[in-house]
């Protein structure tokens, strides 16, 4: 039994990781630009297809994480500059964007799609090979677990860093709190915007890269994870990140540990896992009002 | 050095204040009072363009910057004091300051730090505390000395002294002196309009979203200005 439950710990800590690093980027973008960008699902994707199709052509692993990183930070400022930019200049509400980053996100998906479809790419798997590295119970902790665990963990340290000691993380932080006096101050408001989008993007196709290791993937992978990334993201109220943080974490062992104990204890189909993060998103809903323990831990 | 003619703006499509004409001589300290929602703070944002301007143009030291975005409008030398949210709470005063000056290098900015604090001693003991910890006072005297990060040439203050008990406005008003004489263009919104009469060689009275009145302050501190207010509203 027991056993049985550490057993559904490395994939937990995996889909944590996934989350987190993934939420961790949606935050930052909110806090800087006031969009709960929709289209991170396809940053996502695009991440798991540039990793899927590196290691398939025997590019170690790591190097196509980054090089998956560095496609989605590239999508992800290209889809500001084209779209979202542009709307805003033109005097466009925070709600206009956000539907824009709506259709942006479908629009892309399914050019993808077509694209996919001609390549005949629609269902892939990578060329990572997982092996274990010990055992929990009956089943492995993989290289997989462990280079995601290191992933995220270069990633919380980075963020901190840039965060709380660098010009341009304490300029995001700014912006943040009050743009118009970030602007009157001679922050460079729309270049910040800029890195962050890049930052963003950077760590939806490393966690996209991630998820391409694990399983295989379709032009759909980074839009079915986008539940799960957004209710990480709220469990932080798009503003905190060690409460992001520990958002992808609830989520992540939540729909593992939680489901599978659910599953043992009243025969819950495992196929209600996106329950888990609905019922996240409600209860923070209705508590984060009645406590406002979020203000402890924002930065 | 600041010229605006025939300037309408406001928020989204609602114009605000009509009918602006002000020119601002390079050296001047101009008050601007007037009754509480009478567009003051909105001519302020305009001339750093956080507003829509409808019509006219602004014009600062032969630039047109009508419609320029603030980062420019600070390029060139103008610095802005909200009326409210005027420093980042949530960071140290010394990050405030480099905020402020987020365009020197290292260098320039360890010696601009150096000279806003000799003009604002009293903020020197308390660089790495958060600003939003600060008493209202060294707020103010935070977000004034923020504004001088920059090197400006035109200073915009937006009610400096609101808020804070008589002591401390006296002290605001020693710093405004202070700003004065290091050559400094200054525009001073206040509700302490008698003491910004008598630190300004300007006052513009604004009601109803215009400018009712531009004369030297010497004349209008002879004025009644409750009736100035009413009549002209
Ligand atoms: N952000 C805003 N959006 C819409 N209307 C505003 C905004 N700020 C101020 N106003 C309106 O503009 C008018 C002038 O306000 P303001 O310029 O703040 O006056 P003052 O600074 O003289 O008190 C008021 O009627 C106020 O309600
Ligand atoms: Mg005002």
């Amino acid at each position: 039994m027991i056993e049985e439950a550490l057993g559904q710990l490395p994939t937990s800590l995996l889909a944590s990781a996934l989350y987190a690093m993934a939420a961790v980027g949606l935050t930052m973008n909110y806090s800087v630009t006031r969009l709960a960008d929709f289209a991170i699902g396809e940053y996502i994707t695009f991440g798991c297809y540039v990793a899927a199709l590196l290691t398939l052509s025997q590019l170690d692993p790591v190097t196509s994480m980054v090089l998956a990183g560095a496609t989605g930070a590239l999508i992800a400022l290209s889809v500001d500059e084209l779209a979202y930019k542009r709307l805003e200049r033109r005097g466009a509400t925070l709600l206009q964007v956000f539907i824009a980053s709506v259709g942006a996100s479908f629009t892309i998906r399914y050019l993808f799609s077509i694209y996919a479809d001609i390549e005949d790419l629609l269902f892939l798997t990578s060329g990572f090979s997982s092996q274990p590295v010990v055992f929990l119970g009956t089943r492995p902790l993989t290289n997989l677990h462990v280079l995601a665990l290191i992933t995220l963990t270069v990633t919380v340290v980075g963020l901190t860093y840039l965060i709380l000691r660098t010009k341009v993380g304490k300029a995001m932080r700014a912006i943040a709190s009050n743009r118009d006096l970030a602007m009157v101050s001679g922050i460079p408001v729309w270049r910040i915007r800029s890195i962050t989008r890049l930052l963003t993007g950077f760590l939806a196709g490393v966690s996209g890269a991630l998820w391409a290791y694990y399983t295989s993937i379709n032009p759909e992978s980074g839009w079915r994870m986008l539940l799960w990334v957004f209710s990480s993201a709220i469990i932080g109220n798009f503003t905190s990140f060690p409460l992001t943080l520990l958002g992808g974490f609830v989520i992540g062992s939540a729909e593992n540990l939680g489901m599978w104990a659910l599953n043992r204890a009243f025969g819950l189909e495992t196929a209600y896992k996106p329950l888990i993060p609905y019922i996240a998103i409600a209860a923070v809903l209705l508590y984060r009002n009645r406590y406002r323990f979020t203000r402890l831990v924002e930065l | 050095m600041l010229e605006l003619r025939g300037v309408v703006a406001g928020y989204g499509r609602l114009p605000i204040i009509t009918g602006i004409d002000v020119s601002i001589r390079r050296g001047e300290t101009v008050a601007i009072i007037g009754p509480n929602g009478s567009g003051k703070s909105t001519l302020a944002k305009t001339v750093v363009g956080l507003t829509n301007v409808f019509e006219g143009t602004i014009i600062y030291d032969g630039h047109e910057i009508t419609h320029r975005p603030p980062s420019e409008r600070v390029r060139l030398g103008i610095a802005y004091l909200p009326q409210t949210g005027n420093v980042f709470p949530d960071m140290t005063v010394l990050e405030n300051l480099e905020m402020g000056g987020y365009s020197l290098s290292r260098d320039e900015l360890k010696v601009k730090l150096q000279e806003v604090l000799e003009m604002f001693p009293e903020l020197s003991g308390r660089l790495k505390q958060k600003a939003g910890t600060l008493s209202g006072g060294e707020r103010q005297m935070l977000a004034m000395s923020r504004l001088l990060m920059t090197s400006p040439s035109l200073v915009i203050m937006d009610e400096p002294s609101a808020g804070l008990a008589p002591k401390m406005v006296h002290r605001i008003f020693e710093k405004v002196d202070a700003l004065r004489k290091v050559g400094l263009t200054l525009l001073l919104i206040e509700q302490h309009a008698r003491m910004a009469i008598s630190h300004s060689e300007r006052t513009l009275v604004m009601v109803g979203g215009k400018v009712v009145l531009s004369d030297s302050s010497d004349r209008v501190s002879g004025l009644d200005l409750a009736t100035v207010f009413f009549q002209r509203a």
